[in-house]
């Protein structure tokens, strides 16, 4: 069945605005070209045998599960996306795909034309919420499009965690996922995201995670990935005012067949800003990843401090690793260093564990543990950390 | 997989057999044969590309391959092209994959 | 750094390098590039009907190329303003004097003669489109060296030209690579027979004199097992307001245990367009350097590779970059793993200054069975003001076990600890600019022979002096 607006009416009570913004981004669905494999970022990743219109059943309508803090504090809203949409127009119209843009590429476009689930939360100015909020995002079935949207506003001087867990109940479907969020970090926010992608292994999942960050905010943005045979993310944080940090952080694990694909963006926009970037990846079997990432300095954005890593453990002879760093600097007052690295199980580690009678298997598993411990430690909440470590240690072991 | 009679000589064309691109050639000397369709460098589609005596040239980058063994004749691809036997039955070309 | 370098003041490009004399030339034709033309070169140097052949089918795909959508904007290059051939002189010499006499003052300017005599084993030097004069030492000669400019290579050594001419880098492999594959003309052709060392370089000196020139040599290296040889290029052109094209093919085969090593000191003048395809293969437990100095012209976009065919081989790049105002050095390396056992670095300095923007485009490449090789990438950028602009763009592709690959870059600006330090200490900030960027390229200059290493360091002064003056 194709998708036609026909598709849209799937989705019904909405306001006539969203309704609009839907028809628009099918229209650019339709129009936009697939991804050719001369375009750069298309380069490696294939999806010439994706066809979305097989999965033109939307799941999900109801929204999802929310996980909240016993009680908010006053002022948050917190509400399934479409929900708010007629609620909180005001708030969700101007921002809405504002950061992640509809005609960015096909599947941008699908994903705006035909998000379902998706939560929006918005903290007003000086607002801490203690405890951290989850969004529990599921698929039932096989065969569907599972498509969420989070939409993040975080006002003057808020602070808060936020988890989006994205969660097959059957890891052998197929089906086609996707799971976006656009974060508005206010003057002095303390933002903490964590997305952890556990779809099933059958599916086609596109994500775009982006920020932008205003004065002295702050970011700690923490993905996982684990599940889809293909998986393609985008990573970007926009610094547009002084002093904001963005850290962002990743730990992918890919076996079977699995193909990841990253894009990341560090975009100083102006001076005084920093990012800190690190992701970490393991492959095993026959899996494929693709780990590209732009550092990108702007004119005037001078006294910015940039650092991006890609490190790869690579466990069998038949994974495949790419790892593209860049830099574009276009401010000599900055300081920016990146590295990227592939590489087994270092040997020397592996053959001192094996003289102190630890057999090979518990011996490599330890030191993948030991591969990642360093950035599981940058998890910016501990519900978040000991979910992702049992994760880790369930698929490792 | 074809007809003699779709493919003049001295051209090609892609055909899937199950999940396998195969680039199918017809040769200067009148005879078929079938490769893995896709280029061992950049996995262009060597069906696009030209036919240049018993060679194949892949059209991105000129890696050449030989029709009849696979062999790279000439950078920038490095991996041999997997090769099909072909058989010709009344009229109908069958590449056994 | 106890004394700072003396500094060369009054002296600059126009004066050492852009002079030019009237043209005065045996042939010269037509502007723009069509098959008349491809056939008129093939023709007027006598070749072989597969050689002819080969350069129409070359312009043809030359033809159907895009342009390539990345790096630098070539949209500007009009290609039917461009000569593609210009023959200076009636025959090469062998000796300096048999030359017409501005091409003798030409190179006599430049030094090349001098150099002769000092350091090099032999030279070759290329004005326009032909290598108008020719020398080897006589002891080389008797080993069986060959060193030739490429058309007479093809004439005397037709079937080992044949062998190798095209076979690392097919005329499709890129637009340029087929231009040149169409037009080209002159170059150096080496072959080192087995276990011969070459032990001091030989040099080859490219020279644009014309406007709107195309300069498109063809290089042709095959050092034979356990041989040895280091080839030394430069090139200048006069400063015009229009621009020129330099588009060079240089192929390179390092057979068992051999080593090449070639050194490019590149300082077009800022009009020429420099889009050159470099690519060597190494063979078991060979050494493929390349030491490339990229300084002038206007666009450059060159990455020299290193296909590392067979366990034991090596393959190296060090690069510099240095890019002023107007100018865009898009350069790298590439190194491709194709067998077990093999080890690679690419090490990239550059430094951008008064808007200049310098690039780093490399690709690293191992191919499944390339288990246990080792590829290490550095870059460093050094940016001298906050027009400046540097970007890196390294590709990794790792397809195989037990690979260790690691790449790793900083940008920066020149230290205010470092300025304040040696301004502390009496040197005018000019100066204590250029210490610094001379320390910074030293990896690259103590890889060259004395000789290369003073005169490049006194072009970096003479580029600095230009930012501060």
């Amino acid at each position: 069945m194709a998708i036609t607006s026909e598709t849209l009416d799937q989705l019904q009570g909405e306001p006539g605005w969203l309704r609009e913004r839907r028809e628009s981004a099918l229209a650019t669905f339709e129009r936009l070209p697939a991804p050719s494999r001369t375009d750069e970022e298309w380069r490696r990743t294939d999806v010439s045998r994706l066809d979305p219109s097989r999965f033109s059943k939307l799941e999900h309508l109801d929204g999802h599960e929310l996980v909240l803090p016993e009680a908010l504090p006053e002022g948050v809203i917190l509400e399934p996306l479409r929900v708010a949409a007629e609620k909180h127009r005001d708030l969700v119209e101007p921002r809405l795909f504002s950061l992640v843009h509809a005609d960015r590429d096909r599947f941008t476009a699908l994903h705006a034309a035909l998000f379902t689930g998706g939560t929006f939360l918005y903290v007003p100015d000086g607002v801490v919420v203690d405890k951290p909020i989850i969004g529990q995002h599921f698929s039932h079935e096989a065969g569907t499009s599972v498509l969420p949207h989070t939409l993040i506003v975080a006002g003057k001087g808020s602070k808060f965690d936020y988890l989006d867990e994205y969660i097959a109940e059957n890891d052998g479907e197929d089906g086609y996922r996707s799971g976006s969020t656009e974060i508005f970090l206010d003057e002095g926010a303390q933002v903490g995201y964590v997305a952890v992608q556990k779809w099933g292994r059958n599916v086609w999942h596109f994500s775009d995670q982006r920020a932008e960050l205003l004065k002295d905010s702050s970011l700690h943005l923490f993905n996982v990935t684990l599940g889809g045979k293909f998986s393609k993310t985008r990573v970007e944080a926009s610094l547009a005012g002084p002093g904001a940090d963005a850290e962002l952080k990743a730990i992918y694990f890919a076996s079977g067949e699995q193909f990841f694909d990253f894009h990341t963006l560090q975009d100083h926009r102006v001076g005084n800003t920093r990012s800190d970037l690190l992701f970490k990846g393991a492959l095993s079997d026959a899996a494929r990843t693709v780990y590209a990432g732009l550092i990108r300095i702007e004119k005037h954005a001078a006294r910015s401090d940039a650092y991006q890593a890609n490190r790869n453990l690579v466990l069998s002879d038949h994974a495949k690793a790419t790892s593209v760093p860049m830099l574009e600097i276009d401010n000599n007052d900055v300081r920016c260093t990146h590295g990227a690295t592939v590489g087994p199980v270092d040997p020397e580690h592996l053959f001192y564990l094996r003289s102190r009678g630890i057999p090979e298997p518990t011996a490599k598993r330890m030191l993948i543990q030991g591969f990642f411990g360093d950035v599981l430690d940058r998890i910016p909440f501990e519900h978040a950390r000991r979910l992702v470590e049992a994760e880790l240690e369930s698929r490792i072991g | 997989m074809a007809g003699v009679d779709e493919l003049a000589t001295e051209s090609m064309k892609r055909v899937d057999a199950g999940s396998t691109p195969v680039c199918l050639a017809h040769a200067e000397d009148g005879s078929f044969y079938a490769l893995n369709d896709v280029c061992t460098h950049e996995e262009f589609s060597l069906s696009d590309g030209e036919l240049w005596g018993m060679d194949v040239e892949c059209p991105q980058h000129g890696s050449r391959f030989n029709l009849q063994t696979g062999k790279v004749t000439g950078l920038p691809a490095v991996i041999p092209a997997t090769t099909y036997p072909v058989t010709v039955e009344d009229g109908d070309v069958y590449v056994d994959v | 750094m106890a004394t700072a370098p003396k500094l060369d003041v009054g002296v600059d490009y126009k004066d050492k390098y852009g002079f030019f004399f009237p043209e005065d030339y045996v042939f010269k034709a037509k502007r723009g590039l069509n098959e008349e033309i491809v056939k008129e070169i093939s023709h007027m140097k006598g070749e072989p009907e597969w050689m002819t052949k080969f350069r129409l089918r070359s312009l043809e795909i030359f033809r159907k190329k895009p342009m390539p959508t990345w790096g630098a904007d070539l949209s500007v290059i009009d290609f039917e303003n461009i000569f593609y051939y210009l023959r200076p002189a009636e025959k090469q010499s062998k000796s300096w004097d048999e030359l017409p006499a501005d091409i003798k003052a030409t190179y006599d300017r430049l030094g090349v003669p001098e150099a002769e005599r000092k350091f090099l084993a032999g030279v070759s030097a290329q004005y326009e489109s032909e290598v108008v004069y020719h020398s080897l030492q006589e002891k080389l000669t008797k080993q069986g060296v060959i060193f030739l400019d490429t058309d007479s290579a093809l004439r005397e050594h037709p079937d080992l030209f044949k062998e190798y001419f095209g076979t690392v880098i097919p005329p499709a492999d890129n637009k340029f690579s087929a231009l040149n594959s169409a037009v080209w003309s002159g170059g150096s052709f080496i072959y080192v027979p087995k276990g011969v060392k070459v032990e001091i370089p030989l040099q080859a000196y490219f020279r644009i004199n014309a406007e709107n020139m195309g300069q498109f040599e063809r290089t042709l290296i095959i050092c034979d097992e356990d041989s040895y040889v280091h080839y030394i290029e430069g090139c200048t052109a006069p400063i015009y307001t229009t621009d020129s094209l330099h588009s060079a093919v240089v192929e390179i085969i390092v057979k068992k245990n051999a080593r090449c090593r070639y050194t490019t000191i590149q300082n077009w003048s800022t009009n020429v367009f420099n889009l050159v395809t470099k690519r060597a293969m190494a063979y078991a437990d060979a050494t493929m350097e390349w030491v490339d100095g990229n300084l002038g012209s206007q666009i450059t976009m060159k990455y020299p590779s290193v296909y590392l065919m067979e366990p034991g081989a090596k393959g190296d790049v060090l690069s510099i970059a240095f890019a002023g105002k107007g100018q865009h050095q898009d350069a790298g390396g590439k190194m491709i793993h194709v067998a077990p056992n093999t080890t690679s670095t690419i090490t990239s300095k550059s430094i951008s200054k008064a808007g200049g923007r310098t690039s780093y485009r490399g690709h690293v490449k191992i191919y499944p069975g390339a288990n246990n090789c080792k590829s290490f990438v550095k870059c460093d950028a050094l940016l001298l003001d906050d027009e400046s602009r540097s970007d890196t763009y390294p590709y990794n592709d790792v397809d195989a076990e037990n690979v260790t690959l690691g790449h790793e870059a900083t940008v920066s600006k020149v230290s205010d600890e470092q300025l304040f330090y040696l301004m502390s200490r009496g040197i005018p900030r000019a100066e204590a600019e250029t210490m610094i960027v001379n320390g910074f390229i030293e990896p690259f200059t103590k890889e060259l022979p004395l000789e290369y290493a003073v005169e490049l360091n006194r072009l970096i002064q003479l580029e600095m002096e230009g930012s501060v003056g």
